[in-house]
Order: structure tokens, then sequence, then C-alpha cells
């Protein structure tokens, strides 16, 4: 499998504008003024995209899936916890995990479309049929779980991002949707 | 897969689909599994159709239900 490296070279400049914002920034999050807040925020921006080319055809893909909204399993995980900077914990899903029991805990989203119907947001239950007509591979064995809300863009590229990859391909998936919500 | 390309244009990842459903929904209304499902097929055959690095395709379902309250807004699709 061919693959792509991450470019890390961004990160010291970015921790430092990042350390120099949240001062600021944290009485408005905290007051939940998140416009004004983001209005400065130090967003990464990217001048090439990553590449790795896509050769396996799609019916003998192993896909890996990864949402931001915050999907864990009741009574099993606890849900996201509501910060200042976003709570870093990545939560592990098996890829036969019942719909009916996850919950959402990304406070950023509208959270009753996902209460509604998981699939918006995770779509296991297309991807299920997708694996059972043949016309996917098949899934890793895990989904991943994280919330969309992390301030802290230098830990999620050291640190979350790669603490995912790793495991996606110690599954051996071959590619990966990723739903940010 | 995303909703807001102002975004993705900073972020730049390998490959991308637009989507233009709101915030919480990225594969349309809960229940309408026809749709969910067409959304989620154009996605994973998008992945292995576009051949540039960056390059992102255009997906045409648009949300048909009624707009989703957040933040003092009513949404149909992403920023």
């Amino acid at each position: 499998m061919a693959t792509a490296r991450a470019d890390a070279s961004w990160i010291a400049e970015f921790r430092a504008r990042y350390e120099a914002w949240l001062p600021e920034a944290l009485p408005l999050i905290r007051a939940h003024e998140y416009a004004a807040a983001f209005k400065t925020y130090p967003f990464p921006t990217f001048e090439a995209a990553p590449w790795a080319p896509i050769r396996t055809p799609l019916a003998a893909t192993r896909l890996g899936v990864v949402t931001t909204a915050g999907v864990y399993c009741r009574g099993v995980e606890a849900p996201f916890a509501d910060t200042e900077e976003g709570d870093p914990r990545i939560v592990e899903l098996p890829a036969d995990t019942a719909l009916a029991d996850l919950d959402v805990s990304h406070s950023h989203i509208p959270q009753e479309l996902a209460r509604a119907d998981m699939n918006v947001v995770l779509p296991l239950d297309h991807l299920r049929d997708l694996v059972r007509e043949g016309a996917l591979g098949g899934l890793g064995r895990r989904v991943f779980s994280v919330v969309g809300y992390r301030t802290r863009a230098h830990d999620v590229a050291a640190e979350t991002a790669p603490a995912i990859a790793a495991a996606l391909a110690a599954d051996g998936v071959d590619f990966v949707l990723v739903v940010p919500v | 897969m995303a909703n807001f390309t102002a975004r993705m244009e900073r972020i730049r990842p390998p490959r991308w689909v637009h989507v233009r459903f709101p915030r919480g929904a990225m594969f349309g209304e809960p229940g309408n599994r026809a749709k969910q499902r067409a959304v989620l097929e154009a996605a994973l055959g998008a992945g292995g159709a576009i051949a540039e690095p960056g390059g992102k395709a255009e997906l045409p379902y648009r949300w048909e239900a009624p707009p989703v309250a957040w933040r003092g807004r009513q949404i149909t699709e992403g920023p």
C-alpha cells in the first residue's frame, strides 16, 4: 500500500501562535461567543495535499471509517467532555456495533439529527449493506470516533491523527472515509 | 467529505467530496435511507475517481427537510 507522509514542519510555529491566541480567546469561549473567539484563531493553512493513489477496486477494499461527531457507546464509554479546548479522546467502536447503542456528544453540532438517525454521521447500516452485497470488500474491525471541536490543532496532528492512522494500518484498511461533522 | 469549502481549501486533504447539508448530518436527512446510501456510494466512488492531490467532487444532493435551528440561525447547508 502506498503511504503519504505527514508534514509536521508547521507545528512549532502554530503552537507559538496558539499560545498567544488562547488567553484572549478563553473568556470568549467560556461565554459561548465562538465567532468572536475564533475570528483570530491561527488556522493552519497548507499549500500541498498529501497523496497516495487508490488502486484497489471498491469491491476488494477494506474501508476504515472515522467520524468527528463525538460518537460513543452508551454504558461502555463516557461521553466526550465539553471543554474549552476540546476532548482529545479517541473512541474505538467495533464495526459491528448496533447504531441503537450509540449516542453523540459533540456539543458544537445540532445533536438531534444524529440522535434521530446515527447514519447521518456514521453510516454503518449502509456500509454493512455494501459489504453484504459485495460492493465493498469489508470494513476495518474498528471504526474511530473523535470530537470535531479541537482547538489544539498541533496535538491533533502530532498525537490524535498518528494514533488513528497506526490503528487503521494495523487493521489492514486500504483507505479511510473521514466524516467531519 | 465536508460541507465547508473554505476550511477544506486551508486543510488540503488528499481528496474530498463536497456535500451541501447542515452540520450534524453529513449524509442527508435522518430517516432518508435512499439518500444516505446514494451520498455514501457517491463519496466512495469519488474517492477512487479523483486523480489529483487535493481533488474535489461536488455531489448534487440538497437538504430536503425544514432548516435546522442552530445558534440563532436556520441552516440547510454548511458555510
